[in-house]
């Protein structure tokens, strides 16, 4: 059980960070591309150089060596050594820790095992999918035993078996130790976390509980969308149709928690900016599609305002449109998510 | 063998034939002179003993090199402030043509075994730490940050990771410089030795048999090919074995 503090920590990118992550935690760190989310997780490890004060269960760490801190580290692009078999990669940080080869070997197999990666254990890096690649990393990471796991994005571009299979790993892990999670993904955060930071320009923009970051996303991320909207009825027990001001959206009904399913209670519509599709013509089928008009076209995204109060952010910049055209705007059933 | 080669080998030794047909016998003997030769070289000049003295001292002088300028190049990554002090130097040294050594080490060496093996060591050594060095830059610096996460200091580090990872950029360095300790060594068994197939060389060219020089020249490209393709066999072994290459 480790928690970790960050008092006014600061380097090339983070701006006076401090931030408390309780044990036993999944700790999200959101945030846009370049906010500085890999950088905070490098700072924590003691991989880059900072200014100010890092502690583990109140003591500080800055003078300790990464490989002295209790971390498992699992970079986004896996780093899995291309020398070394599957069972050479996960026994390296054992033997790098001093163990016995024979206790190292004993942890490796049993790590292998448990993560269910026998038949993977003689082949090398290059031979392995994706998934395999990131099943491969995670274990290496748990071996040594860390305190705390810090993960980059470690769901990015892997097949949902995949998700699912290294969601139960850090699950399991997070049980006792603590995870700290970056991922730039809401649904990702929505997945596994329960705390979390939101992080722009290497400042701190929010930090708390996930729900109620989800109430007001959009104020701190701008590439996701969020609508206030009421529950106005059901659609043959299988949809939920929504009223947010004067349009209609669906949802399936699962996606509405209990609690909220009550005829007229409020709702918050969070959908990622790019999962909000743009075309010229009209969709079919034309549920949750709507006429919209331009009103800003820039180098990150384009925005449509589909009733008088709502203004959708969507990826649609690639397309040859200027301000004012008349468009129409698809959200997908699955791509929101309700609070 | 392949087809395509045993024609072009039989075309060559046709073509052969009749430039020696149309040219003197002392500028140009047959092909058949030249096995004569070959054969009179093996049992009455030693020709196999002075393949070994070049081979050791091509053996040698790489692995030696190879070792120094690994070393050396370990030495800078550690030791950062060394970069700046060592760098000019072994730079001017690499784009000095080596053969412009060769005299000076013979004032200061002597000549014997070991002004072979230093021209070797100085040609070799140099373009390894060098190319060492920028492998370094290209390793991916996850895989350190990584490496260093789970419990690896600066020693594991490079014997583990840096290391294995660099020679696998300087494969290509390391075949150049197989190929170029042959010419250092057998231009200085030429110009300095008694012994090897240079000296064999320079003892054959100062009594003019053309027949002997040319079968020495074919000997020496064949050792030299076999060498080359020895180095490129534990190169494309190490690969495939990475799954680098199929």
């Amino acid at each position: 059980m480790t928690t970790i503090e960050l008092v006014d920590v600061r380097n090339y990118i983070l701006k006076n960070i401090s931030l408390k992550i309780d044990s036993k935690t999944t700790y999200i760190i959101i945030g846009p591309n370049g906010a500085g989310k890999t950088t905070l997780l490098k700072t924590i490890a003691g991989l880059v150089d900072y200014k100010g004060t890092i502690l583990f269960n109140g003591e500080p760490v800055d003078h300790i060596p990464p490989y002295k801190r209790s971390i498992g580290y699992l970079p986004q692009s896996n780093a899995l050594f291309p020398h070394m078999s599957v069972e050479e990669n996960i026994l390296f940080g054992l033997l790098a820790r001093g163990y016995s080869r024979s206790e190292a070997y004993r942890i490796t197999h049993h790590v292998i095992d448990s993560i269910g990666l026998s038949d993977l254990r003689k082949k090398y890096p290059l031979k392995l999918s994706g998934g395999e690649k990131k099943l491969v990393a995670l274990a290496r990471a748990l071996a040594i035993d860390p305190d705390i796991l810090l993960l980059d994005e470690p769901l990015t571009g892997l097949h949902y078996d995949y998700c699912t299979r290294v969601l139960e790993v850090v699950k399991e892990f997070g049980r006792d130790k603590t995870v700290v999670l970056v991922t730039h993904s809401v649904d990702e955060a929505l997945w596994i976390g329960e705390h979390i930071c939101v992080l722009d320009n290497g400042v701190v923009k929010y930090s708390g509980a996930i729900e109620e970051f989800m109430r007001s996303i959009d104020k701190y991320l701008w590439y996701i969308n969020s609508i206030e909207c009421t529950i106005d009825g059901y659609v043959e027990n299988l949809l939920v149709r929504l009223k947010c001001n004067s349009i209609n959206l669906y949802v399936p009904i699962d996606m509405i928690g209990s609690a909220k399913a009550n005829l007229n209670s409020i709702v918050h519509v969070v959908i990622p900016y790019d999962k909000v599709f743009l075309s010229k013509n009209p969709f079919h089928p034309s549920i949750n599609s709507f006429k919209g008009v331009i009103e800003d076209v820039n180098r990150d995204y384009v925005v449509v305002r589909i009733s008088d109060s709502i203004k959708l952010k969507t990826l649609g910049y690639r397309l040859s449109i200027s301000n004012g055209d008349y468009v129409y705007v698809k959200i997908g059933l699955k791509y929101m998510y309700i609070f | 063998m392949n087809r395509y080669l045993l024609v072009s080998i039989t075309v060559i030794i046709s073509l052969w034939y009749i430039a020696s047909c149309l040219a003197p016998q002392h500028i140009l003997p047959y092909p058949h002179d030249i096995l004569y030769a070959l054969i009179n070289l093996i049992l009455y000049k030693n020709l196999l003993v002075n393949i070994g003295w070049t081979l050791l001292r091509v053996f040698i002088g790489f692995s030696l090199g190879v070792l120094l300028g690994l070393g050396l190049g370990v030495l800078v990554i550690l030791y950062s402030f060394l970069r700046d002090i060592v760098y000019p130097f072994i730079t001017l040294i690499v784009v000095t043509p080596s053969f412009a050594f060769i005299p000076l080490l013979m004032i200061w060496i002597g000549l014997n075994d070991l002004l072979a093996i230093t021209a070797v060591i100085i040609c070799t050594c140099f373009p390894i730490t060098l190319s060492l060095l920028s492998a370094v830059k290209s390793i991916d610096p996850d895989l350190v940050d990584v490496a260093r996460s789970l419990g690896a200091d600066n020693r594991v580090l490079i014997r583990k990771v840096i290391l294995p990872l660099a020679l696998t950029h300087i494969a290509s360095i390391l075949k150049l410089e197989a190929g170029h300790s042959w010419r250092i060594v057998f231009v200085t068994e030429f110009l300095a030795l008694s012994t090897g197939l240079g000296a064999l060389m320079m003892n054959s060219y100062s009594i003019l048999r053309v027949d002997e020089v040319i079968a020495l020249v074919i000997v020496v490209g064949l050792l030299a090919l076999v060498f080359q393709y020895i180095i490129e066999y534990i190169e494309s072994t190490i690969m495939k074995k990475w799954g680098f290459m199929e």
